[in-house]
């Protein structure tokens, strides 16, 4: 009970097209999230799905009732769809107690007196406020303001969930606690949800399954390790952290991979043009032998390696003649866990991360001493993953990406 | 919002069928409320103004048949009076435009950003000087100033001095007057974004070393910017248009402005000549308009820098010995607007005779109380006073609401009526309404009636409570509204328990403040009068023209008396509001602890 068809969604704003044919199936007490960077429709889809914009074409049916048909001239009013929604805003209202908003919802559903009291008590202990439930709206905590929205749209236990973006008002700590809690609190409670977000790791760790979208379309659709691992448009992979993208071309096709010679690097073999590298054959349709490629690899696909070959760090493979590409050191940053490396590669910027090395730990050491591997200038040698890349057909323009380079350098 | 029910929805339609439905549903109809309002807005702003124009090119008086003719400009315009009339409108405007920003702001500054004694009581008195009527300061100046019987030339003349010290029936207390009354305005347009200018732009200016002074001047007010338009224009709005102040204090000077004669063309020539005083109106009309156009262009193309949300510190500064020259300027502002025209309101009203000092009386009281035309009037105000303020805020907020929800041009319309009339003179306004009320047969037994009056005081005082509505209906997220109904309420019921619950207590006090200006305006009722339909402040003035001093006096007490229990009702009312929220919470927390 509870699923979601939504069919060729549109919505207009004027000359903006805020989502352009959107197709989704949500499943019963499914998690969906849509994921995508700013202005590209999730609120959007949202507010059509909770009754609270009119779409200009397409239609969505919840749990079998068609709520908004613009062909067919329907429209379900918000207070007629038995939803709950989380606002980014939270939106409590400031002149009633927590008790009086959890308990909104179910006075506007007639909900017997006697009843009201347990069901709130009992959404707020879920949420774990049952002791503010006499305190003003207004007294709360940002986290706590943020749980009693979650209450009231639990209370009424409406067969599905809208949640958009509920933690981005809070800080990155909170924000962690917050995540874990909906996780527990999305197995006890079996809505089919909603989920909307632009921080992929929210998106990784609540969902079932994730919409990608992009200027109003949604771009892939899957499982989360199949979008984090399998992204299928350059778009996508460029969103979830494919940080590094070579232009190639596929030089040899075989049972589930690709040869794909780069365009920068020196290459191994005689006669070719530059470095070859193996990828995983998954672009659809398959590609031919000659078909110019984009071929993108995360950060923590490279690996450095001393110019010798001899592996460096936690996670060095062995050195790998064919896959390795060489480049000078222009930036390093130190970010606690891992080191992250500029590397120029002709002309190329290059970004490679590795586990930072802690040194000995019984050494008390010169605090002077540099302990990144790599300086500033010095040569390095990149060795790819093949597990940790994605190929994709190249076009004239990357469809989706505004501007290639600015997400590329922002994760 | 138009909503279908699926069953009402036809599955199978007809092509022909479903491609009405699509149009209408993309093109909107319009709601039926929103249609309705806008119809509203347009009888009460638009059509007045429209037949007040159409006015200016008749030859006779409103209602009567006459021909087109454009003799009324011819007149007007060529009148001898006419330059120095546009003169004598344009010194008092800007006088009282330098004044009142300059003071306004000061005030403001020293309210917000200093530990100045006494600043807590600016607030009070400035809403006290805005809402009490003009023509309470033209009467108890005039009286104080009065030679010889004026408290002042009395205690001067009791302490030695020859003759009269003052006369405020001059250039000087003209302008001084008018100014005391636009201050107040211009310093509660400006406490708001004074007390948002951000700390950190002064910070950055002590630290390149400018002086506190020099930061004032270059930094504080400049970072302002467009927000000193409005108290700036608004100042001279109120010194082109208002009507009481020059009649009482100016035309005895022989100061003659245009509001006075608009009131001369109408009142003091037999027959009236309506078309002459529509041409100047309309001079009138065209310059508010054109300097609230300008003001919204300003404020359109320039964003709040300094009026944003964000979080800013605004710890008022100590700034030494000065703080008592400023604490010295809040207590002379006080005297001058508020204790010294009070005194000698109460005082007048309890002598004998107006000046008769030593043998004290309650004579105009009882004259006043058994008299039954005053009594009446009395209950016309009061009747007047709630009704314009009830209908004048429930049509703004409801206006500000609508404009908000709907985002169409059409939705917009009833506020941008309201921007149209906002600043237009009180006397060019009861004229367009006499145009427009005579002028249609069914209206015209509303002439003559408190009902009419009531109308234009309505439309004069809507545009203030439009600003007032805006403002806080623009400070509910719609979010708020949109989990009310997604909580499961209708659009009907989202109203009343979010949207008015959020709105009432700014609602109360936007009811009483427009109340107020309506009970106590004269320039409106002026061109109206009737024996049936005189309010007080029409009294008020007649006996002041018959100098009947000490009556006008005690009548203006009394006025004052009704004003004040009515800002005593509305405070409880708030306060009763707010105390039972506490108390819901309270009785909540307590039964679950
Ligand atoms: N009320 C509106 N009027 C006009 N344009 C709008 C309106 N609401 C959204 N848009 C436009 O529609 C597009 C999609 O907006 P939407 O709010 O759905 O984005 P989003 O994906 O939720 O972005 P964010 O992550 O920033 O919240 C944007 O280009 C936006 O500017
Ligand atoms: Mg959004």
């Amino acid at each position: 009970m509870g699923e979601i068809v939504i069919k060729g969604l549109t919505k207009r704003y004027g000359p903006v097209t805020a989502v352009e044919d959107l197709d989704l199936d949500v499943e019963s007490a499914e998690f969906v999230t849509l994921l995508g960077p700013s202005g590209c429709g999730k609120t959007t889809t949202l507010r059509c799905i909770a009754g609270l914009e009119k779409p200009d074409a397409g239609e969505i049916v919840i749990d079998g009732r068609t709520v908004v048909s613009a062909e067919k001239g329907i429209f379900v009013p918000p207070e007629k769809r038995d939803v709950g929604m989380v606002f980014q805003s939270y939106a409590l209202w400031p002149h009633m107690s927590v008790f009086a908003n959890v308990a909104y919802p179910l006075r506007m559903r007639r909900v017997p007196r006697r009843e009201v009291r347990p069901s709130v008590m009992e959404a707020l202990g879920t949420v774990g406020l049952a002791d503010y439930a006499g305190r003003p709206a207004t007294m709360l905590s940002g986290g706590q303001q943020q749980r009693v929205a979650l209450a009231r749209a639990l209370v009424a236990r409406p067969r599905v969930l809208l949640f958009d973006e509920p933690l981005s008002n809070l800080d990155a700590r909170l924000r962690a606690n917050m995540r874990t809690e909906l996780r527990s609190l999305r197995t006890r409670i079996q809505a089919t949800s909603v989920y909307v977000t632009h921080d992929q790791v929210e998106a990784l760790t609540l969902s079932d399954r994730i919409v990608v979208m992009s200027e109003g379309r949604a771009h892939q659709t899957g499982r989360p390790q199949e979008i984090y691992v399998r992204p299928r448009t350059r778009f996508v992979a460029d969103f979830l952290g494919f940080d590094n993208v070579f232009d190639g071309r596929v030089v040899g096709v075989r049972d589930g991979w690709y040869d794909i010679e780069l365009k920068i690097g020196t290459p191994a073999k005689r006669g070719d043009a530059g470095p070859v590298i193996a990828a995983p054959a998954r672009t659809e349709p398959p590609l031919e032998v000659g078909a110019a490629v984009w071929l993108a690899v995360r950060s923590s696909g490279l690996s450095p390696a001393y110019p010798d070959g001899s592996p460096v760090g936690g996670k060095g493979g062995g050195a790998n003649g064919r896959r390795a590409i060489t480049g000078a050191v222009v930036a390093r940053m130190y970010l606690g866990e891992d080191v992250e490396y500029a590397v120029d590669v002709d002309g190329h910027r290059l970004i490679v991360r590795d586990r930072a090395d802690p040194g000995d730990p019984g050494d008390p050491g010169d605090p002077q001493k540099d302990d990144l591997q790599f300086a500033e200038g010095s040569e390095m040698r990149i060795e790819i993953d093949p597990r940790r890349t994605a190929v994709f057909e190249r076009t004239s323009q990357p469809s989706g990406v505004a501007d290639p380079d600015s997400l590329t350098l922002t994760r | 919002m138009t909503t279908a029910s699926p069953s009402a929805a036809p599955s199978a339609a007809p092509p022909a069928r479903s491609a009405t439905a699509t149009r209408g549903w993309s093109g909107r109809a319009p709601n039926p409320m929103v249609v309705a309002l806008v119809l509203v807005a347009a009888f009460l702003f638009l059509f007045p103004v429209v037949m007040f124009v159409v006015g200016a090119f008749r030859t006779a008086a409103p209602g009567l048949p006459g021909s087109w003719s454009v003799r009324g400009f011819v007149d007007a315009y060529t009148s001898p009076t006419m330059w120095p009339t546009l003169r004598n409108s344009v010194v008092l405007s800007t006088s009282v435009l330098i004044i009142a920003t300059s003071a306004g702001l000061f005030f403001a500054w020293v309210v917000a950003r200093t530990t100045t004694p006494l600043r807590r009581l600016v607030t009070p008195m400035m809403v006290l000087v805005f809402a009490i009527p003009p023509l309470f300061f033209a009467l108890s100046w005039s009286m104080l100033a009065n030679d010889p019987a004026g408290m002042i030339n009395k205690a001067w003349m009791a302490l030695g001095g020859g003759g009269a010290i003052i006369n405020v029936q001059s250039w000087y207390g003209l302008i001084g007057t008018s100014a005391m009354k636009a201050t107040a305005a211009a310093y509660l347009l400006l406490l708001g974004p004074v007390m948002a200018i951000d700390r950190a732009l002064e910070e950055a200016s002590l630290m390149s070393g400018a002086g506190r002074l020099r930061t004032l001047v270059r930094v504080s007010v400049p970072s302002l910017g467009p927000a000193l338009t409005g108290p700036m224009i608004l100042g001279f709005v109120v010194g082109i248009g208002m009507l009481d102040m020059p009649l009482v204090l100016g035309l005895p000077a022989g100061i003659r402005v245009f509001p006075t004669e608009i009131y001369n063309y109408i009142a003091n020539s037999t027959p009236a000549k309506y078309a002459q005083a529509n041409a100047l109106g309309l001079l009138l009309i065209a310059i508010v308009v054109v300097l609230v156009l300008v003001q919204r262009r300003v404020l359109s193309g320039r964003s709040f820098a300094t009026v944003v949300g964000k979080s800013y510190r605004a710890d008022p500064a100590d700034i030494g010995w000065r703080k008592y020259p400023c604490a010295a300027a809040i207590l002379a502002f006080g005297a001058l607007a508020l204790i010294l025209p009070l005194a000698q309101l109460v005082v007048g009203s309890l002598q004998p005779y107006f000046g008769v000092y030593g043998r004290w009386t309650l004579a105009n009281y009882q004259t006043v109380w058994y008299d039954p035309a005053s009594f009446s009037a009395f209950q016309r105000t009061i009747v007047v006073g709630v009704l314009s303020g009830l209908v004048a805020s429930g049509f703004a907020f409801a206006a500000a609401y609508v404009a908000r929800a709907h985002r169409t041009p059409l939705a917009r319309a009833p506020m941008g009526f309201t921007w149209l009339l906002w600043g237009v003179p009180g006397v060019t306004l009861g004229l367009a309404m006499v145009w427009a009320y005579l002028s249609v047969p069914g209206l015209r037994s509303l002439y003559a009636t408190v009902w009419i009056v009531a109308i234009a005081l309505i439309v004069l005082v809507t545009p203030i409570a439009a600003r007032l509505g805006e403002g806080s209906i623009a400070q509910l997220g719609a979010e708020l509204e949109e989990s009310a109904r997604v909580a499961g309420a209708g659009s009907v019921r989202t109203f009343l328990d979010i949207v008015l619950r959020l709105v009432l207590p700014t609602f109360l006090l936007s009811w009483f403040v427009t109340g107020v200006l309506a009970a106590g305006n004269l320039d409106v009722p002026i061109l109206m009068s009737s024996p049936n339909n005189r309010t007080v402040p029409l009294m008020i003035y007649e006996l002041y023209s018959n100098s009947s001093l000490a009556e006008a006096a005690a009548l203006f007490c009394i006025l004052l008396g009704v004003i004040a229990a009515g800002g005593i009702i509305i405070s409880i009312v708030s306060m009763a509001i707010r105390r039972k929220e506490v108390r819901t919470a309270w009785a909540r927390s307590s039964s679950r602890a």
